[in-house]
């Protein structure tokens, strides 16, 4: 029964990984990228490569998992809007999806053995616009843009306690998942001309890693007794080569024709994560972090595109904890905040992409009559803004509310009678 | 945990099947497409490509069965005769009365409405109508089975017609039928020594120089536009007169003609079967487009000496594709025809779907070209071909076509 309901998830969660609708931007490269999947990392600035966490997951670092104490699950979605804005008009899309699964389980607690999960969507495609367009040659016409699809990313590894406190954790990455572009000419219906359309649909698989470091506690080299819980994480996947398996189909009055396929290997940049946490005193948390993906190298069959540029992310998150050992609901909220900075992988005429956004996030215990986190809700905001209306570009105003839901069960540790 | 799992995904996917608005797609962002991302429309003409093409003309011998009209008629593209067979029903109280020569048919006159015309008005025309000696059928009839009606006198030399006239504003063929030859038909019912009824031959007389067609007979007898009306009377003290109108319960023409020759045409031609191939070299056309029109454009001659169309006309042509050019043989989607229309001098319509099927991968073996009436008409339309010295006269093709 356990094993049916797990393959149903897998099932429903990669068919309604990716959203459709959404930002124009999202057509180049893999689309938008995806850097976590929990609200609680979306409140606190979307990364956190240092945290290890007793109560949460993370992919960004496979070595947060070394403190995982219970089985744990995590899923959620996430709503999408976006406003688009030109020079001179505007349009609103809203969207929702499952931002995926994972689960962790501890092996030793001692040795912060752990092993953790899941699937997880590695990029999102989501555009559509129409076009009033006009030719000489034939009638008026309209021209629409679409795109949907994404890679995903299922996973496993686990964790490993050094000697110092040093932690060290590894995955196992497997990429998959298709991209569809499709461009379509309609005419009207009293118009004589025939419609036409032409779709490209990428097929991308490949295998890749994360390897992930966390620090011991180095908060008393400064000496300060409020100035807790300070480590430094770095997190690294290596370039991965994926597999693509391009379709050319084109739809014309005599139905679908599939032409110049082939397969063709797709660079997929390096990802590089460095992050800091630390607390003060024990009901404040801090974290800062660096990401840089070097999406100037990706490349299909060798080729570049001059529309990407290398990522860059500055984030900074603090979170609000008003008691680890106290029972009762208000004692168990968590609030949290954050903003990020970033490059995004896109540039046109010259003109980079950049994104800044703004965070906040709470958690709502499912079960404050004990102590302790095991199950929460957890809920998160983001408000970005992407682009300018320089250049012909577009501005993006983004808003992302997320919906985390975490459980955690005793299943494999042995309790002490 | 498992009781978890449940509940979270059920919750969430509820939230996410429901949480989803957004307002309709705009331009906002189309700056964004890269040029090359675009879809271009482009054009192709053959005439300004100068596109290399063939054409000629060819014969098929057709089966006039199941044609809507029937001909009779003379004129330099051919010479056309009908057959018709008629069931007269008589109740059998009568039969035995024509048997004991108590009954006798008065008159059968024949009347003939005409649907189509080709031909001058007033041009002289006439013809003779023969009893048939011998078993017919509609069902495969062709210019061979009047063949060896006339060379094998599979009819009576005697012409049983008389009193021809055309009446009704040069509409109504009237001729009156010999009652002989309606009584032999009725008394062969019971009583084998006389003349079946196998029919009646039309044929045009020399110096005919016009058609006219009729439209052809259902099965089931309820034409009200070719009519035998038969009178009879029958008793001595007390003399009764009745009458009875007879459909054709079966007919069929055939036209014998040959197929014209020109340097710079090809025809197309009813009831001969004359049609023609045409085929464009798509080489110089870019691969992997899509076509949003595919216009074919034929010139007509429109020199009487070369065309000669009837009344309703021929104003459209078929277009089929060819899988095999040699044995002219059609692709499997040939049920689907392309129609031409004609406007002034030109025949024009679109074939997009034959030319998109090319540029697919389809073997590219032509497509035929012939009148949509062409088991029921004599026109003859004579088209310039792919060797007439000016081009601009030549078949040409118009591709607006789509490419990204």
């Amino acid at each position: 029964m356990r094993n049916k309901i797990l393959l149903l998830i897998v099932c429903l969660t990669q068919s309604v990984l990716f959203a459709s609708g959404g930002s124009i931007y999202t057509r180049l490269g893999l689309g938008e990228l995806n850097y976590n999947f929990s609200a609680r990392r979306f409140g606190l600035g979307e990364l956190g490569y240092a945290l290890s966490d007793r109560e949460f997951l993370s992919y960004a670092n496979p070595a947060s998992w070394n403190q995982i104490g219970l089985t744990k699950f995590e899923t959620g979605i996430m709503i999408n809007s976006v406003t688009q804005s030109s020079s001179s008009t505007s349009v609103f899309n809203s969207n929702s999806y499952y931002t995926g699964l994972v689960v962790g389980f501890p092996i030793s607690r001692e040795n912060g053995i752990s092993f953790a999960g899941g699937i997880v969507p590695y990029s999102n495609v989501g555009y559509d616009l129409i076009a009033d367009e006009k030719s000489t040659l034939v009638d008026s016409h309209k021209t629409s843009y679409k795109g949907d699809g994404g890679i995903f990313k299922i996973f496993f590894g686990t964790s490993y306690r050094l000697p110092f406190d040093f932690s060290l954790g590894a995955s196992f990455d497997y990429y998959n998942g298709k991209i569809n572009n499709t461009t379509s000419v309609a005419f009207e219906d009293s118009s004589d001309f025939r419609d036409a359309t032409f779709k490209r649909e990428f097929s991308y698989h490949g295998i890749g890693a994360t390897l992930g470091l966390i620090s011991s506690d180095l908060s008393k080299l400064f000496g300060e007794s409020d100035f807790k819980d300070f480590r430094i994480g770095l997190s690294f996947s290596p370039q991965v080569n994926l597999s693509s398996d391009s379709t050319n189909t084109f739809t014309s009055l005599i139905g679908d024709y599939e032409y110049n396929s082939g397969v063709t290997k797709t660079k997929l940049p390096y990802r590089l994560g460095v992050g800091a946490s630390f607390k003060l005193t024990d009901n404040y948390l801090f974290v800062l972090d660096y990401l840089h993906q070097p999406m100037s190298e990706l490349s299909w069959g060798g080729i570049k595109t001059t529309q990407m540029q290398d990522i860059s992310k500055y984030s900074f998150g603090v979170e609000y904890r008003p008691s680890y050992n106290s029972t009762g609901f208000w004692k168990q909220v968590m609030l949290r905040g954050g903003a990020s900075y970033e490059n995004t992988p896109y540039v046109f005429n010259g003109t980079s992409v950049n994104q800044l956004s703004v965070y906040a996030g709470l958690s709502l215990p499912l079960d404050f009559e004990r102590a302790g986190f095991t199950n929460t809700i957890d809920i998160g905001f983001q408000y970005g803004r992407r682009g300018t209306t320089d250049n012909n570009l577009i501005q993006e105003n983004i808003y992302k509310f997320y919906i985390t839901i975490n459980f955690g069960e005793l299943w494999f540790i042995p309790t002490e009678r | 945990m498992i009781k978890y799992l449940r509940l979270s995904f059920l919750s969430l996917s509820l939230i996410a099947l429901f949480i989803s608005c957004s307002d309709s797609p705009t331009s906002v962002g189309e700056n964004l497409i890269p040029d090359q991302d675009k879809i271009k429309f482009s054009e192709y003409d053959s005439f300004l490509e100068s596109a290399p093409q063939q054409s000629y003309t060819y014969q098929e011998k057709l089966k006039y069965g199941s044609s809507e009209k029937v001909l009779l008629g003379k004129t330099s593209l051919g010479e056309s005769y009908i057959v018709y067979k008629f069931f007269i029903y008589m109740p059998d109280s009568l039969l035995t009365k024509l048997a004991n020569n108590e009954l006798t048919v008065t008159s059968a006159k024949m009347e003939m409405k005409s649907t189509y015309k080709l031909g001058a008005t007033g041009a002289p025309f006439d013809y003779s109508v023969h009893q048939i000696r011998k078993a017919w059928t509609e069902d495969g009839f062709d210019k061979d089975t009047l063949k060896t009606f006339l060379e094998t006198s599979q009819y009576d030399l005697s012409d049983v017609s008389s009193n021809r006239v055309i009446a009704q504003n040069d509409s109504l063929l009237k001729f009156d039928l010999s009652t002989q030859v309606v009584t032999d038909w009725l008394k062969a019912k019971k009583d084998s020594n006389f003349t079946r009824n196998y029919g009646l031959l039309f044929k045009p007389k020399a110096g005919t120089n016009r058609f006219f067609g009729f439209d052809a007979v259902y099965t089931d007898g309820t034409s009200t536009n070719i009519l035998l009306k038969i009178k009879y009377k029958w008793g001595t003290s007390t003399v009764y007169n009745d009458s009875i109108n007879v459909a054709p319960f079966w007919d069929v023409h055939a036209l014998l003609g040959a197929k014209p020759i020109s340097e710079n045409h090809i025809y197309l031609q009813g009831s001969i079967g004359v049609r023609s191939v045409l085929s464009f070299d798509f080489s110089k056309l870019p691969k992997n487009i899509i076509l949003n029109k595919a216009t074919l454009e034929l010139t007509v001659d429109d020199n009487p000496a070369q065309t000669s169309d009837g009344t309703p006309a021929s104003d459209s042509i078929t277009v089929q594709t060819l899988k095999d050019s040699i044995a002219k043989e059609l692709t499997s989607d040939s049920l689907y025809f392309a129609y031409l229309k004609r406007t002034g001098n030109i025949y024009s319509g679109d074939i997009a779907w034959m030319v998109q099927k090319w540029i697919k991968g389809d073997a590219n073996q032509g497509i035929i070209l012939a009148l949509p009436d062409e088991n029921y008409s004599a026109s003859r339309i004579a088209i310039y071909n792919s060797k007439v010295t000016d081009k601009a006269l030549r078949p040409r093709l118009k591709l607006i076509y789509t490419i990204k």
